[in-house]
């Protein structure tokens, strides 16, 4: 029974069975979005909601049926591999005794000698054995498929291990100010731009760090695909937006707020400013009214908060431009020229891994290469004649040694 | 100037297919071969013209869902006079010629305008990525050219001796695409971890491009291992071609996730 169950889970059926279901998975995974909140299941798939959350469809590649996939997949690819590793290595060196015994197809002495000829000019190497010579190459490629296999068990394994190791953090930082994160190390952003020398839009944060020992770096560039690692931390620009800011005076102290959300600016809990956001750019339409845009042109700059101020229980919505300041009570707002901040992340994870998981892409593309474009070719010559063995399909060899033993009967009857 | 070179290389397959198909059906050597010079015409405009919107727009010229078509039946024609010419031989041309032919046309309804290159694109793993990509594709689609050519041969004459020749260069093109969307899918998880801090967020395009690996994947085990060949894997190649247009088009016209913008 045991020895039932390992062949089954080494077998290349159970693989296969793995892979579709895998695939199913994946089919479904692309069509159900994944990771909303149930609500929106509700409103967007009605009556399947139910079935889609009962079995956690909206979730899938977190879900426990696919991670058992995956590792049942690992303990397929762990036999399939390193179990059959020896089984890899005892083919590569039966290949000169398999291609010994073959029995010949019959060629004419004259054009064999310059059939070894083009064959030697194709990179063959020889071994000779009593009665007959072997020209064999590409005898590293017997190891493509299990270099495929167990580079794909290290990407998995890997893969899994940089993922669960690894933490991001998400914080936005107005240019000037600083952030520390919870290990002490301490962010700030020097500048900021979201467009290069050119005028081309790209999003580079001048970062300056001082990690948790005290280590300062120098002031960095951080720009989309190109991140900086400083003290274990790896920073990537992520997003930027403007922040409002907005000074607030109340009982004589000043206090300067800077705003990514909507957040209502109270003294007493009752009267205040709702602040919703700030906007680049606004333009009056010829009615009077504005509107207000998400984007602004590379030219035009003029900042418009969005607000609603509340006293006494009457809420008037309207907007602000930076300079306007509104008393509430006792408190005295200020709207100032808004701050563009960048979206930084931060991520911290274990180099080793990401290393590993590296040169196992590494090893799959040469395991592949090796695999499919360097199969194990042997041409046996003899008395009586030549054979061709490989174990994998080689068509286009079989033909280019026909097309020589042509070329040969040719060039013979020429002369 | 772009869009008559665009143009010409379109109408220049168009006539190309058309006589080859003629050429195949009477079975005029001649007259396929004006369809082979008119298949080589067809190339080189669609290079000049890759090239001069690539210097107009001063980057690789793959960045968008046109360029990527248009790209992509460049790789076509590209592997198609490959194996013209080391096969000698034009069977393969009478249905790949035809597909490049709609590849260029579904680009055509696509906007051709030049835009700037969005900064999540502006990456040293672009040209790889998208460049391993248009030959994997390619690839594909000529297998899948392959398994029409081979059906349709098959039920013709099912000892035509072409078919095992048809049959193996399939699987050699199959290949060549899984190596090279291995490299695809390889190098956007290096890349992916560059740009957004994670190798693989089951975006909807990388799952499609798994499911497409795996599908492959499969095809090849079957192939080499259980020693599958002839009909089963024809339609095989052509079943899977589906899954690989899907995760070109489908996926970018249904599906919306981080590849969204390409």
């Amino acid at each position: 029974m045991i020895i039932k169950t390992l062949n089954y889970l080494r077998s290349m059926k159970f693989g296969m069975l793995l892979l579709i279901l895998i695939l199913i998975c994946s089919f479904i995974g692309s069509i159900v979005p994944q990771g909303n909140d149930a609500i929106n299941y509700a409103t967007e798939y009605s009556q399947f909601s139910d079935t889609i959350l009962l079995l956690g469809l909206n979730n899938i590649f977190k879900s426990w049926y696919f991670i058992t996939l995956l590792c049942l997949l690992c303990i397929n690819l762990v036999f399939c591999s390193i179990l059959r590793l020896k089984n890899t290595v005892r083919n590569a060196n039966q290949g000169f005794n398999k291609a010994a015994t073959l029995i010949c197809d019959p060629i004419e002495h004259k054009y064999a000698k310059m059939t070894m000829k083009f064959i030697k000019s194709q990179r063959f190497k020889t071994y000779n054995t009593d009665s007959s010579t072997i020209y064999y190459k590409n005898i590293s490629g017997y190891y493509g498929s299990f270099l495929v296999h167990l580079s794909l068990l290290f990407i998995l394994i890997f893969g899994a291990c940089s993922t669960y190791y690894a933490s991001t953090e998400d914080i936005n930082i107005i240019i000037g100010e600083s952030a520390t994160l919870s290990d002490g190390t301490v962010i700030t952003v020097e500048a900021f731009r979201i467009e290069d020398e050119n005028g081309e839009t790209d999003y580079e944060s001048i970062l300056l760090v001082t990690d948790r020992h005290g280590n300062i770096s120098k002031p960095t560039a951080v720009k989309v695909n190109y991140p900086f690692s400083f003290g274990g931390h790896k920073y990537y620009q992520q997003t930027y937006g403007l922040a409002g800011y907005i000074t607030v005076i109340n009982n004589g102290i000043s206090n300067p707020l800077y705003m990514t959300d909507s957040a209502f600016i109270t003294a007493d809990g009752n009267n205040g400013i709702m602040y919703y956001a700030v906007y680049p750019d606004y333009i009056k339409n010829e009615d009077g009214r504005v509107s207000v845009l998400k984007d602004h042109g590379k030219d035009s700059y003029n900042p418009i908060y969005m607000i609603a101020t509340i006293e006494d229980n009457e809420t008037k919505d309207g907007m602000a431009l930076p300079g306007t300041s509104f008393k509430i009570g006792d408190m005295l707002c200020t709207f100032n020229n808004p701050r563009w901040y960048p979206g930084i992340r931060v991520k911290t994870d274990i180099p080793l891994f990401m290393g590993l998981l590296y040169t196992s892409f590494a090893l799959m593309i040469a395991g592949l290469w090796l695999c499919f474009f360097h199969v194990p070719v042997y041409i046996k010559f003899d008395e009586t004649g030549y054979a061709i063995y490989s174990p994998k399909p080689i068509y286009s060899i079989k033909t280019q040694i026909k097309a020589a033993i042509e070329t040969c009967e040719r060039e013979v009857s020429k002369c | 100037m772009l869009n008559i070179l665009f143009f010409s290389a379109l109408a220049t397959y168009l006539i190309a297919s058309i006589i080859q198909f003629v050429g195949a059906a009477f079975k005029k050597e001649g007259i396929k071969d004006i369809a082979w010079w008119l298949s080589i015409l067809g190339f080189a405009l669609l290079t000049v013209y890759m090239v001069l919107r690539g210097i107009e727009a001063k980057r690789l010229p793959m960045s968008n869902q046109f360029e990527f078509a248009t790209a992509f039946a460049w790789g076509v024609g590209l592997l198609n006079i490959l194996l013209h010419l080391k096969l000698k031989q034009d069977w393969e041309s009478t249905i790949a010629l035809p597909a490049i032919f709609l590849i260029i046309s579904y680009a055509a309804f696509l906007p051709r305008e030049i835009y700037e290159i969005m900064p999540a694109l502006k990456s040293a793993w672009f040209s790889l990525h998208i460049g391993s990509a248009v030959f994997s594709y390619a690839a594909f689609a000529l297998a899948g050219c392959m398994g029409i050519r081979y059906i349709i041969s098959y039920k013709k004459n099912k000892d035509d001796k072409q078919l095992i020749h048809n049959d193996y260069l399939s699987y050699r093109l199959i290949a060549f695409g899984f190596l090279m969307l291995t490299v695809v899918i390889l190098s956007g998880c290096i890349w992916a971890e560059q740009a957004w801090s994670v190798w693989w967020s089951w975006d909807p395009k990388e799952t499609w491009a798994l499911i497409t690996w795996i599908i492959y994947a499969m095809y090849l085990h079957q192939r080499i291992r259980i020693g599958w060949q002839g009909i089963k894997m024809a339609w095989f190649a052509i079943i899977a071609v589906v899954c690989v247009l899907f995760t070109f088009v489908g996926v970018n016209t249904l599906l919306s996730g981080l590849h969204s913008y390409f």
